[in-house]
């Protein structure tokens, strides 16, 4: 069971009001696709991956990232849950779309990156240290599922 | 059937004692600097110039908090909190030695030949950590520099990194 301080709740929070999900979605998921290429396995229906420039105007990579945030989102409204709340979207990973979960802290890092630059310093090393703390539970909770 | 045996075993000796290559960052693929990706570094690292010491000092502060096994490297500084006196210090010299590799981008391994002695015998530090620290790098880099910090300059400085921690890891064992 995981423990929440009250700065940890605030700071989560804090963070993903003050975010719009379609641009920070797009620019995290682009950038995950560009600085860890091999991400781009799980993409292949996903059309023109080739390069940078590609991949930042592309978007079926832009509408997926916005899925992604909002899926976030969902563990931010209760996140005294996170584990039950993500039991499905764990197996669909694991059995589906067979994710290795050692890519989902890749995305996780490309989400810090954003995010720092979007709240610059307000960022600072405490908000930083609970924004990967919800990651850290976040990704548990999706490689839950995996046998 | 036993003269194709010697034959064989004759081959692999063969083989066994040609020189392999000396394993350098460049001949890892998975971090080998292209032209471009040096050019992306030095090109960004010019915008950097001046606030070394800023980005050393929040690279460190961060480290330490959100990654707190690293502390345990730092038991001996009396106060390990963000911005402390201990940590500004630190952030600084570890940007100097950064900053350096960057102007000897062109051979990462024989420049950080000394560094990497005292890492491996005297500091021992676990080289996962190196990914740690460079993570939290790329964080404050996003957070000065957001509309420099584009997708491929990530990229490039990433890797430059990851190079950086393998020439770091080259003499422990």
């Amino acid at each position: 069971m995981v423990v929440w301080t009250d700065f940890e709740r605030t700071a989560i929070q804090d963070i993903f009001s003050k975010i719009d999900y379609a641009v920070v979605g797009q620019a995290a998921f682009s950038r995950c696709l560009i600085v860890y290429p091999w991400t781009q396995r799980y993409f292949g229906g996903f059309g023109n991956l080739y390069n940078a420039a590609a991949i930042t105007s592309n978007p079926r990579v832009a509408s997926h990232g916005k899925v992604i945030m909002e899926a976030l989102e969902k563990a931010v409204k209760d996140m005294n849950n996170i584990k039950a709340t993500y039991a499905e979207l764990s197996a669909l990973h694991s059995e589906k779309l067979q994710v290795d979960p050692d890519n989902f802290m890749l995305l996780g890092h490309c989400l810090t990156i954003v995010v720092a630059s979007q709240l610059s310093k307000a960022f600072t090393p405490e908000v930083h240290a609970a924004f990967q703390k919800f990651l850290a539970v976040v990704v548990s909770s999706l490689r839950k599922q995996y046998y | 059937m036993h003269r194709v045996e010697r034959k064989t075993i004759v081959r692999t000796k063969f083989e066994l004692n040609t020189a392999t290559p000396t394993r350098t960052a460049t001949t890892c693929k998975m971090t080998s600097l292209s032209a471009k990706d040096k050019n992306t570094v030095k090109t960004f690292w010019a915008k950097v110039a001046g606030k070394e010491d800023q980005i050393g000092c929040d690279a460190v502060s961060r480290m330490l908090t959100v990654y707190p096994q690293t502390k345990t490297y730092f038991s001996h500084w009396k106060d390990l909190s963000p911005g402390s006196a201990p940590v500004r210090k630190h952030g600084a010299t570890v940007m100097a030695a950064v900053t350096d590799a960057v102007s000897k981008i062109d051979d990462l391994t024989g420049a950080l030949l000394s560094l990497s002695g005292l890492h491996a015998f005297t500091l021992r530090v676990d080289p996962a950590n190196f990914k740690v620290l460079s993570h939290n790098l790329l964080v404050v880099l996003s957070t000065m520099f957001p509309d420099d910090f584009s997708p491929e300059v990530h990229v490039a400085v990433d890797k430059f990194l990851a190079a950086v921690a393998l020439a770091l890891s080259e003499k422990y064992r």
